[in-house]
Formats: C-alpha cells, structure tokens, sequence
C-alpha cells in the first residue's frame, strides 16, 4: 500500500484550491462587501455616540489601507472583463467614501455623513449582485 | 463551610479567567465566516479541556506533583527537554498575542498606538508578579475578568435562533471556504486546550497544598467553571454570528470585533468589550508566563514558587521576567496581534500531542494517579480529539497562510 506524504496532501490541498475566474470574482465581491459593512457599522457606531472618535478613525484608517490595495490585487487576478470593472469601480468609489468620512470623524461633523453611508449602501448592492451573479458559476 | 467557599470561588475564576485573546479572536472570526456552524468546535475543545483540568487536579492532589515535574520524573530530562523546548516556543507567541491584546484593548478607549502600550502593558503584568501574591493571579484577577459575562448579555439580547445554534453543536462540513472552516476548527481548539492552562492549575494546586481530599472539589471546579466558561466563548461566537454574519464582514481586524456589543449594549458595549479584552489577556498573560516558569524551574530543578520572594526563587523570578520582556517586544515591533493571535492558536493545536500524550501516561500510572488512575472514556476522548486536531493543524496552517 503507498502512503501519502502531509506534504503531498497539502500539496493537492492547494492545487484543488486555484479557482476559476468566477469563483475569484465572487472570492474579492466578498472581501470588499466586508470592507462596505465595516465601513457602515463602523461609521454607524460612531454616529450613535457608541464609539470614540479615535477608535473610529483608526479603525476606517485600516479599511482604508487595505482598500489601497484592491486595484493591485483585482488587477493581478484572473477575473471575467465585466467583473473586474465593477470591482474596480467599486474599490474607487469606496476609498472616496472612507477617505470622506474620515474627514467627517476627524472634523467631528456627523451631519455630513448621509450622503456618504447612502453611497456606500449603493456601491454594496452592486457588489451583492455581482457575488449572487457569480455564485452560481 | 471552607470548602464550599473554595469550590465557589474556584468556579467563578475559573469563569472569570476563561475567556482571553485566542477564544475572542477565533469565536469571532468562526462566527462571522460561518455564523453557528462551529460552535461544536468550542463545545469539543470545552470537553476535552475540562477532563484535562481535571486530571491536572486530580495529579497534584494524589502526587504531590506538577505537570512538568512528573514528566520530568517519569520519563527522565532527556524526553523532557523536547516538549519543553517546543512548548516554550508555541507559548511564548501566545504571551506575545496575550500583550498584544491588552495592549489593542487599551489603543481602542485612548485611541494611542498598540505599540506604544505593549511595554507598559508588560511592566504592569510583570509588577503584579514580582510584587503579588499567587492570590493576585488566582483570584483577584480571574474575578475582575468576570466582566467577560457582558458576551453572554449580549449574545442573550440579540436573541439567537435556538434551533440553529443548537444544530451548530453538531459537527457538519462547510459549502465554501473548506480550509478555512477546517483552520478555524482547530484554531478554536487551540485557543480551547491551551496546555499551559494545566501548567498553571497543576503547579497552582501543589502551591495551595491539594491532597487527596480536595478531589472531589476538583472535578466540581473542573466540569463546572470550564462548562460556563465555554459558554462564554459560545455567547462570543453567537454575538458574531448575528452582527457580523448576514453582513458579510469577514474579520480581519480587531476593530472590527471591538463592535460586536455596540449594537445589543450600545456605548456601554464596546467600553465592556475593551474592558473584557484587557482583563481576560492580562489574567493569561500572568498565567502563562507563571506556567513557563514553572515548567523551566520544575524541569530544571530550580527553587520555584509564586508565593514566594523573588529573591528566593531568583531564576524562576528572572524566567518569567525574560519571557515577558521578549514577548513584548514582538508587539512592538509591529507584528498583526489578529494574525499572531490566530497563528498561535493553531500551533498550539499542533503540538497538543506533545503536550498531552505524556500528560495521559502519568494519569494511567498507578505511581502517580495511585487508586484515582484514568478511565477509559476520558483516555479515549482526549487523545482522539488532540490527535486529529495536530493533523488538520499540520494539514491547515500552510493553506490558511500561504494560500488555499
């Protein structure tokens, strides 16, 4: 009887894992829909006076880094034309909109942000659509 | 009377001590990834633990013994050096997540840099050492971290779907995101039977004196506090499973997990959460530097003992001072204390056998365990459940962390 090696079955672990560029599109919808509702509750949070003003910024800081590094990433991936606009849109738009929003934290002026969250609520529908369009794929 | 009262204050630390970086970290992420699907991770890690408490008691009152001191005795220095050497290594990045954690709890209320709070975070931790009693860590400290109950009010507002959660508590494979699930499972019994929580309560034991009488109260301290400790790592992976899941929010900072309880408890929530997150890795962090100092001072034949002066025990002191003072320089540095965190919690999963296994010898030697040896049900659950937990861990690190 043959063994297989850990690393064999890691090895074929991995290999299973490339996935198909569907699958990809689907993969970054997703980490950029968690990006949107961080971004929502997060702003959501502060709004209510739940949380400081400190905490909130540094918390979109981060959003907003990793949101810096979307285009590289979308970019270097293998993902179906229309897909990849989208999510390039997407990714722009929701730097904008952190970055926007920052600057409402840090100028403590939780009246400016409406129009914000309602972009962003917007710029999430469109990224749920296309992760529904490519789930069944 | 006395012993009613031990029993009682054992339960309530042993609640109050439960919850720490790993179990925050990992219940929230599986809740978020994958809402109550995993909560029979937690429910078999609460299990296995609670009969390795047990049996840690159950050592120390029938031999006099701790952990590291009868390993040493019964298989010789030699053996006794590999899971020393390897241990000390998966603890030591605990430590560091442990500080990273209070130090990240204390970044979210004063909105300063983790970094800059890792060494005081140390010196305070160090200090309650040097200067307390072993009370500060058994007691005093597990009793503030009863804040932690805040996860449970909060997972019972919410008001979770019964039926889901009580299907959680069976094992049943994911639709997507297989290594991951699989990565989480064993990151969560990682974070679950962490072996220097028996490091800590043998060598506790042999420090408050246990003899045969106290073994009785030993198993009611064991499967009690360890239950209602694991429920409190539910009530964390409850509240993540409602806020964060049907929002898709993947974790992957800890702001993110700091507003779990801004929605049930509101501003009330998230200073509680950073209060919970602070108590429970300061309570750890005095915990598992205590247990490495232990097993070295033990293992080493060095005079050892927390109660006593540090000019007594002059290398055990020096041992867990070096190991605080090392640990929290990896926080200063900048590593991710999210990723550390998971990281070593999975770790721990893969080097439990090397933990365990000897552990499990000694609980079936009439030498040491005398008329109160093992049964075979607790031999056969934990050595099942930490050996397929090493593998998957083998098997899910490299794909959680260089793609998968």
């Amino acid at each position: 009887m043959r063994c297989v090696s850990p690393f064999g079955v890691v090895a074929l672990l991995a290999a299973c894992g490339g996935s198909p560029p569907a699958a990809q599109a689907k993969k970054e919808a997703q980490s950029l829909i968690s990006s949107a509702a961080t971004i929502r509750m997060t702003a959501q949070a502060w709004l209510s006076g739940a949380v400081p003003d400190a905490f909130t910024d540094k918390t979109l800081q981060k959003v907003e880094q990793s949101l810096q590094q979307e285009p590289k990433k979308i970019i270097s991936q293998p993902l179906p034309p229309d897909a990849r606009s989208t999510l390039m849109q997407a990714a722009g738009a929701m730097q904008r909109t952190v970055g926007a929003i920052r600057t409402a934290v840090q100028q403590r002026k939780p009246s400016t942000l409406a129009p914000h969250l309602q972009q962003l609520a917007g710029t999430e529908q469109r990224l749920l659509a296309l992760e529904r369009a490519r789930g069944g794929q | 009377m006395k012993k009613i009262l031990e029993v009682t204050l054992g339960i309530v630390t042993s609640i109050g001590g439960f919850l720490e970086v790993g179990s925050i970290a990992t219940s929230a992420q599986a809740g978020a990834a994958f809402g109550y699907q995993l909560i029979w991770a937690i429910v078999l890690g609460t299990i296995v633990l609670s009969f390795l408490v047990e049996m840690s008691g159950r050592l120390a009152a029938m031999s006099k013994h701790t952990i590291p001191g009868a390993v040493r005795d019964r298989f010789g220095y030699d053996f006794y050096v590999i899971p020393l050497v390897l241990l000390t290594l998966v603890i030591f990045l605990v430590l560091a997540s442990e500080i990273g954690g209070a130090a990240l709890a204390l970044q979210m209320v004063t909105g300063i840099d983790y970094r800059w709070w890792a060494i005081p975070v140390m010196l305070f931790g160090w200090l309650l050492l040097w200067k307390g009693p072993f009370s500060i860590v058994e007691r005093w400290v597990p009793l503030i971290g009863l804040v932690t109950v805040v996860f449970l009010v909060g997972a019972l507002k919410l008001g979770p779907s019964w039926s889901t959660l009580a299907a959680g508590i069976v094992p049943s494979r994911p639709s997507q995101d297989k290594a991951h699930y699989w990565f989480l499972a064993v990151a969560i019994i990682g974070a679950t039977i962490a072996p220097y929580l028996m490091y800590f309560y043998s060598s506790g034991a042999v420090e408050d004196h246990w003899d045969k009488s106290y073994i009785a109260i030993n198993r009611v301290i064991a499967v009690v506090g360890m239950t209602f400790g694991g429920l409190l790592s539910v009530a964390v992976l409850v509240v993540s499973a409602i806020v964060f899941h049907p929002a898709g929010v993947k974790i992957d900072q800890y702001g993110q997990i700091a507003l779990m309880l801004t929605g049930p408890l509101g501003g009330w929530g998230f200073y509680l959460f950073a209060a919970s997150l602070f108590m429970g890795c300061l309570g750890a962090m005095l915990e598992i530097a205590l247990a490495v100092a232990y097993m070295m001072a033990q293992g080493f034949g060095w005079r050892w003992g927390q109660n006593k002066r540090p000019r007594d025990v002059p290398r055990f002191a020096l041992a867990y001072t070096v190991l605080l003072a090392l640990a929290s320089l990896l926080i200063v540095i900048g590593l991710s204390p999210l990723k550390l965190t998971v990281l070593s919690m999975a770790l721990t999963a893969a080097t439990l056998p090397i933990a365990i296994v000897p552990f499990i010898v000694l609980m079936n030697d009439k030498g040491y365990a005398g008329e109160h040896t093992n049964g075979w049900i607790s031999n056969i659950v934990v050595v099942i459940t930490i050996i397929l937990s090493a593998i998957l861990a083998v098997v899910t690190i490299p794909l959680e962390f260089f793609g998968g």
